[in-house]
């Protein structure tokens, strides 16, 4: 067993700095802060309205600790609430962007220019607080596809981006969704028309680089009648020693017969063995199924964030409209995750599935929470849930907070959770085999969570995988 | 200037001066008006509606007949309580007893087990010395009797030595037309090698409230069984808590739970497992009719040093009716690896598939009915064991389906 415990240090390989100039806001938040930040991007009277109100509204709220996590509360006066590449005129093409961050996102694989058009992904690259380049756009404007950053959507598609900001997670929902509202500098904006199916995938890739920010990233997705979308989103930041925070809203609504398919792979440095630094990940993403027969699917691999804490939730508001969420959270060393979903039956022949494997090792926790919610109104709602937990090692723990709420007795609600363990015995077995040690452990964390990876796009699957071997080796013994 | 106390809290501590301050009331009324009552922010409490209860002024109330009392099961000891108070006039004798008697006091779970300890007009208790085999049951009976707007509580501690087993019956009934807050706690340990089996048959009129603690601490070799039936009481609520501190114990609990119209009922697990090698059970049913409610929520703990732990919980509920309601929160928390733990829930109707199945071989529809609802609930009563205590459950169950 010792050759496992050698290859336990998998290094955290996004967590270089990039140096570039950058043109960053000094600690603090006040209103002054907020006009500041309206008028450097140029935003319309009533957005900083919205944002003034969200922040006197934040400033009554307490941040919530009912979550089975522990940190230190962030100091909100010691953040920087903006940041950006100082050298931020329009880019119309690649070329334009700053060479040396454009090697910045070679580094982390995500090509932002040949090899993506190549494999029909558009990206939108978020470094710190803005969105840098937005590839693809022509080609999308030709089914009339909006695909930009949210700073964009704002200056060009003013009145969607006021009908539907804030229409799922208002800015009274929670505390880090009043915050994000207040002072979210960049996110993506989708729009896909009635009856298109958008030609490639969307793709998003978020990277905070600079020291003692936060990003606050702002996401919308409108799909209208009939329409159809495959969305992606990508996380990275530098290895440091502080913690630093990141409090994201996501909204998602999709009209009648409308499919959204919303995949992350979450790799946020999660601080080193000592649990010293790495990323808060406290972030609000919901989506609704508005329309009859529409449907909202989340996928989410969760291997990085020093803590985790959220829930990516359907309100199944349109009757016979479908939610799902599929999700993978590993934690190792000391990293903490209270993540999994709410899914709020309110219209007819509703149906929901959630599938959540969570893997711990180290001395990390691990824990699943999980609304299923069946209004009055909800007549023969349908839901299934599966949670998995896969222990590795001794020292950690592995949760399952299950909630359901049922007021409609039409309901057919199913739960199981079942705990196992990675265990040396599974790896003799496939050794007697033949098998190595290290296509073992990847053969078993494979299949457990299999029903999840099947459900990602192939290139995500497969950088998933790769990610969940690497931040596994070492941990069986 | 702290608040004025509430009614409620308020009567508990003139009882508490009225009983001469005994330790163990007061040191429970200290705790309690430390904490206060807790309301719908409290995550234990969250589906209930507390305000009522909280905002009772308790009364004397007026007396009523006593309600008609369960025949004596065989070689039965039987201890009655009405409205609290230990009636050794309607209890076995006390020469069969005395010698065990125990003032053990209880460590109650909850605010109102801490009310039951505080107004609790005496502490009753029994060891039983090691080895030792009672010649039948051991009954506890708690009577209602009171009109009105009554504030009752009552205690038990039971302490089982090495190796000695014995069966517990716990009933609750009430006299037409008692009404008010009932509580109790009860705290049961068990030593090395002991065996419990304990039944609850919660059987309160609709105008009381019941609301119920029970701690369990068992140790090696242990063996604790819960059957636990809750058919009456407006609003019901269970708290019970079973500490496993013994390598090799088993733990088995069990419930059926009957929420008819404007019932709530309530049941509040938490299994720790803080030793290796011990194996759990639970199974909690409920079955709703009319805007009945049922609330499940069950901990389960598997500590760091509790290896190869075995634990299995299942949650299944039946809705009758279309405003039933059900909340269940099913929780596993795991610190060991080499354990086997899983847990299910399940919220669904009666199969039309299986009715139209009966129907067709001409079996009228309530008989079609009755006959599903007792195929649901009919491993929980077989656990009753003895041939008059599941006749009393598959009364109430009858009772409930008939309603």
């Amino acid at each position: 067993m010792e050759t496992l415990e050698s290859v336990i240090a998998a290094d955290y390989k996004h967590g270089f700095v990039t140096d570039i100039e950058a043109d960053t806001f000094p600690p603090g938040l006040s209103e002054d802060t907020i006009r500041a930040l309206s008028a450097k991007k140029n935003e319309p009277e009533w957005m900083l309205e919205y944002r003034l109100k969200a922040f006197r509204h934040w400033l009554t709220l307490v941040e919530p600790h009912w979550q089975n996590v522990t940190y230190e509360t962030p100091d909100y006066q010691g953040i920087s609430y903006y940041s950006a590449p100082k050298q931020k005129p329009v880019l119309d093409s690649i070329d334009a962007v700053d060479p040396e961050l454009l090697a910045t996102f070679e580094r982390l694989g995500i090509s932002l220019s040949e090899q993506k058009r190549i494999m029909n992904v558009a990206v939108d690259a978020v470094f710190d607080s803005v969105s840098v380049v937005t590839t693809h756009k022509e080609k999308l404007g030709e089914v009339g596809v909006i695909f930009c950053s949210i700073s964009e959507a704002l200056q060009e598609h003013p009145e969607l981006v006021r009908q539907y900001l804030g229409s799922v997670v208002p800015y009274t929902d929670n505390f880090f969704a009043a915050l994000n509202a207040a002072v979210f500098t960049d996110g993506s904006f989708v729009y896909i028309p009635k009856g298109v199916t958008c030609p490639m995938d969307l793709s998003t890739y978020f990277r905070i680089n600079a020291a003692n920010t936060g990003q606050f990233e702002r996401t919308l997705i409108i799909a209208d009648e009939g329409s159809f979308v495959n969305y992606l989103e990508g996380c990275t930041a530098p290895q440091r020693d502080e913690n630093q925070l990141h409090a994201a809203t996501v909204e998602l609504i999709a009209h009648e017969r409308a499919t959204i398919n919303y995949s992350t792979v979450q790799n946020w440095y999660a601080g080193d063995a000592e649990g010293k630094g790495g990323i808060y990940n406290f972030v609000t993403k919901r989506g609704k199924c508005a329309g009859r027969a529409s449907k909202i699917s989340w996928t989410q691999v969760e291997v990085g964030s020093a803590v985790t804490w959220k829930y990516p939730s359907c309100i199944l508001a349109g009757d016979e409209s479908v939610g799902e969420f599929y999700s993978v959270a590993l934690t190792r060393d000391k990293m903490q995750a209270d993540t999994g979903t709410k899914m709020i039956h309110l219209g007819k022949n509703t149906r929901s599935t959630i599938i959540s494997k969570g893997i711990s090792a180290g001395e990390s926790h691990n824990s699943y929470r999980g609304l299923v919610r069946v209004a009055p109104g909800a007549d023969n709602a349908r839901n299934y849930s599966q949670c998995d937990s896969m222990l590795v090692g001794d020292r950690c723990s592995a949760n399952t907070f299950p909630y359901l709420e049922v007021r409609n007795n039409t309901a057919t609600i199913e739960h199981e959770a079942t705990t196992t363990r990675l265990g040396a015995d599974q790896l003799f077995y496939l050794a007697s085999r033949g098998i190595d040690q290290e296509k073992a452990i990847s053969m078993l964390v494979n299949g457990f969570c299999e029903q999840v990876f099947n459900k990602l796009p192939l290139e995500f699957s497969v950088e998933a995988v790769k990610l969940l071997e690497l931040k596994l080796e070492g941990s069986v013994g | 200037m702290s608040a004025p106390l509430s009614p409620l809290l308020e009567a508990a501590a003139a009882r508490v001066a009225d009983g001469g301050n005994r330790p163990a009331a007061a040191a429970a009324l200290e705790r309690l008006l430390a904490t206060g009552l807790p309301t719908r922010r409290d995550e234990d409490w969250r589906y209930l509606q507390l305000a009522p209860l909280a905002a009772l002024a308790p009364v004397a109330g007026s007396e009523a007949p006593l309600p008609e009392l369960p025949a004596p099961l065989d070689g039965e000891l039987r201890l009655v309580f009405v409205d609290g108070q230990l009636a050794t006039a309607l209890s076995s004798p006390e020469t069969a007893w005395s010698g065990w008697r125990s003032d053990r006091s209880v460590e109650p779970l909850t605010a109102f087990g801490e009310l039951a300890a505080a107004i609790a007009p005496a502490a009753v208790g029994l060891a039983l010395p090691a080895g030792l085999q009672l010649a039948g049951p051991l009954h506890l009976l708690f009577l209602h009797t009171r009109a009105g707007a009554t504030l009752s509580g009552a205690t038990f501690a039971l302490s089982l030595g090495r190796g000695t087993e014995a069966t517990l019956v716990e009933s609750h009934l009430s006299a037409d037309g008692a009404n008010g807050l009932a509580t109790v706690a009860l705290d049961l340990t068990l030593a090395d090698g002991a065996a419990l089996t304990h039944m609850k048959f919660q059987e309160l009129g609709r105008g009381l409230s019941h609301l119920a603690d029970t701690r369990v601490t068992t140790s090696r070799d242990a063996r604790y069984k819960s059957v636990s039936l809750t058919g009456g009481a407006l609003l019901s609520r269970d708290t019970l808590a079973v500490t496993v501190n013994g390598t090799g114990a088993h733990t088995e609990l069990q419930a059926l739970f009957l929420p008819g119209e404007g019932q709530t009922h309530d049941h509040h697990t938490a299994l720790d497992q803080t030793q290796p090698d011990c194996t759990a059970r639970q199974v909690y049913k409920s079955i709703l009719r009319g805007n009945g409610h049922a609330i499940f929520n069950g901990k389960v703990f598997v500590r760091q040093a509790a290896q190869r732990t075995n634990a299995d919980q299942s949650s299944k509920s039946l809705l009758l009716d279309k405003a039933c309601r059900v909340d269940a929160k099913p929780q596993l928390e795991i610190f060991a690896d080499d354990v086997r733990c899983t847990h299910g829930a399940t919220v669904g109707q009666l199969d039309p598939a299986e009715l139209f199945y009966l129907m067709s071989r001409a079996i009228p529809r309530s008989r079609a009915e009755e006959l599903l609802l007792h195929g649901f609930a009919v491993d929980v009563l077989n656990e009753l064991g003895q041939p008059a205590l599941l006749e009393r459950g598959l009364a109430l169950l009858t009772r409930f389906s008939e309603a």
